[in-house]
């Protein structure tokens, strides 16, 4: 590997979703010298994921939401240094400011050192899936992942497919399929949306989100796609792939499809291995996940790091976007806009609601067959889990890591953390603690380098 | 759909049909392809799950260079893709 160009600038930003376009165009325009780091080749997040020089074809942008957001951003997005393919894997404290460690190209992977006096972690999210019978055949993957590539590419992750797990984002991946031509065969809400009824207060004043979940139900309903609430995944059958899937009611009623993909989201998972180098206060938000404390700036305990966007709590593209707004007004330390603090406080009090309407109950850890995976990379099957609680004594996602190497592959526990911590707490009666979620969470973002390499790196990129 | 200019890129070896902007999972699906690796174990095939990086299950080998994340690396005229499931055939 190449030496390392060590540069020093005001802001580095990491993600370059709805929130980190946000904070790197925000904190530019107060005059600041802000680089922005994306790991994919584009710019957009999760939810924006297509190329601008498409913004012409409406059949596209049709699948896009507030395309004009997104357009304004890239105009402003001219003062801020924008390196795309850029996977950003350290973050460290130095005695002033931070180091910023990266590889340049998913093939290339050259090292590149930015010494930074404030970092925005704007990382995302990936979708949560809990295991289920058959959620490792190809043809399962995640809802969000499927319409990233429907969005990205216009390639649909198949030709009949079934969506399941719970929340919002099951409703607007099969809209997305359903106006691309794709089959959907039906839609499994393990939640019941009309408990959205008994909060009110928490969507008034944002009449666009109802205005747009209604919209999508209209949507399934004209092409006859069942919405099946309070059903949840029971299995995916099939031998080298996925063929087949059960849908069962709580009572266990369970109907069959034939499909050639199904996309599972059970939530969302935020990525904080980045933040959690250097330690920052953290806490359990309401749908389980481990979230980065921030004060009312995007402040976190660490002073000098902001985090904006899901890594703070799951909340949507609105909310994310807000909060870039004020890192980046905070960074270059310019007034707030009140109303938008305002409008944040209705966001998150709306993404409690959604948190506590759809939930995964943790029924699928007592149910899941002793032979099915829990990690995917190092193959570790429920009954290993189980067996290190029962026998060996091990009662947290520590302990079954080290007796099991679940969370010890290529993804560092990324997919498997939250799923061996309930398995554990199934298992034991043990009741996991937020010191349990942090243990489950990473430290290493997903590289695409084996990790002596990366030692290498870190020996000599900080010298060059 | 519309989709940008089409260019052609090699997968195991044959000609496949990419366009602008795609990530490499992108051309690998649209030639029809599920799953295109097997894991150490189990020899259980793997395709694409997360599609956003974080999983690496759809690691490939780009123009010689292994462990690369389909999902994320786009393609460019002539960029070479090679799959373990596709060296196994031969
Ligand atoms: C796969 C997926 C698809 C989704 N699709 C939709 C949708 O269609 N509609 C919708 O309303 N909501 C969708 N969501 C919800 C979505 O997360 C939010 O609406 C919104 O995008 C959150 O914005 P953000 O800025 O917090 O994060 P994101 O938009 O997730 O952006 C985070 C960015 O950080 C980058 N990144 C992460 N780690 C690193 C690293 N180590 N180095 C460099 N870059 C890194 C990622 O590549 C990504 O571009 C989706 C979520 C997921 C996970
Ligand atoms: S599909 Fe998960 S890393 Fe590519």
């Amino acid at each position: 590997m190449a030496d390392a160009q060590r540069e020093q600038v005001d802001v580095v930003v990491v993600g370059a979703g709805p929130s980190g376009l946000a904070a790197a165009v925000e904190a530019a325009a107060g005059g600041l010298r802000v680089v922005l780091l994306e790991q994919s080749a584009r710019v957009g997040g999760a939810y924006w994921r297509h190329s601008p020089d498409h913004l012409d074809d409406l059949a596209e942008v049709r699948l896009h939401h507030d395309w004009t957001t997104f357009r304004r951003l890239l105009a402003r997005l001219r003062a801020v240094d924008v390196r795309t393919e850029h996977t950003v894997w350290g973050l460290e404290r130095l005695e002033l400011g931070f180091r910023v460690r990266a590889l340049r190209g998913e093939v290339e992977r050259a090292p590149v050192v930015l010494d930074a006096t404030s970092v925005v972690v704007a990382t995302g999210t990936h979708d949560r899936v809990a295991p289920f019978p058959g959620w490792t055949l190809p043809g399962v993957m995640g809802a969000g992942g499927g319409q990233a590539l429907l969005k990205g590419s216009l390639v649909a992750p198949g030709s009949r497919v079934a969506l399941a797990g719970t929340g919002p984002l099951l409703l607007v991946v099969a809209d997305g399929l359903l106006r691309s031509g794709v089959e959907v065969v039906a839609v499994a809400e393990s939640g019941h949306p009309t408990a959205y009824g008994l909060h009110p207060s928490s969507w008034s004043g944002l009449a666009s989100r109802t205005q747009e979940a209604a919209a999508y139900v209209a949507t399934l309903a004209q092409h006859r796609v069942p919405y099946l609430a309070g059903r949840t995944i029971r299995a995916a059958h099939g031998a080298d792939r996925v063929e087949r899937v059960t849908f069962a009611t709580r009572r266990g009623r369970t109907r069959e499809y034939d499909v050639d993909a199904l996309l599972v989201s059970h939530g969302f998972t935020p990525q904080l291995e980045l933040l959690l180098q250097v330690e920052p206060e953290t806490r359990v938000d309401g749908d389980g996940s481990l979230v980065v404390v921030v004060d009312d700036r995007q402040r976190t305990s660490v002073p000098g790091v902001l985090a904006t966007g899901e890594v703070t709590g799951v909340g949507g593209a609105s909310l994310a976007i807000l909060e870039g707004y004020v890192a980046g007004r905070a960074l270059s330390d310019r007034a707030v806009d009140p109303a938008v603090l305002r409008r944040i406080d209705v966001h998150r009090r709306f993404a409690r609601t959604m948190h506590a309407v759809h939930v995964t109950r943790d029924t699928w850890a007592r149910d899941l067959p002793d032979d099915e995976l829990v990690c995917r990379c190092e193959e570790v099957t429920a009954g290993a889990v189980r067996a290190a609680c029962r026998e060996l004594g091990v009662d947290d996602v520590r302990g079954a890591k080290l007796m099991t190497r679940a969370g010890m592959g290529l993804c560092q526990g990324r997919m498997c953390g939250r799923a061996v911590t309930d398995l554990v707490a199934v298992t034991t009666g043990r009741e996991p603690d937020r010191a349990d979620a942090v243990r489950a969470a990473g430290r290493l973002p997903a590289v695409p380098v084996p990790l002596s390499a990366l030692a290498r790196e870190a020996r000599t990129g900080g010298d060059a | 759909m519309r989709k940008g200019d089409a260019f052609a890129v090699r997968v195991d070896g044959a000609e496949a049909t990419a366009y602008a902007g795609d990530t490499v999972a992108a051309v690998l699906v649209r030639a029809g392809r599920v799953s295109w690796r097997r894991t150490r174990v189990g020899d259980r095939p793997r395709g694409l799950f997360c599609g956003i990086g974080a999983c690496q299950d759809c690691l490939v080998t780009v123009d010689g260079v292994d462990g690369v994340r389909a999902c994320l690396a786009p393609v460019a005229p002539g960029t070479a893709v090679t799959t373990s499931d596709g060296a196994d055939r031969g």
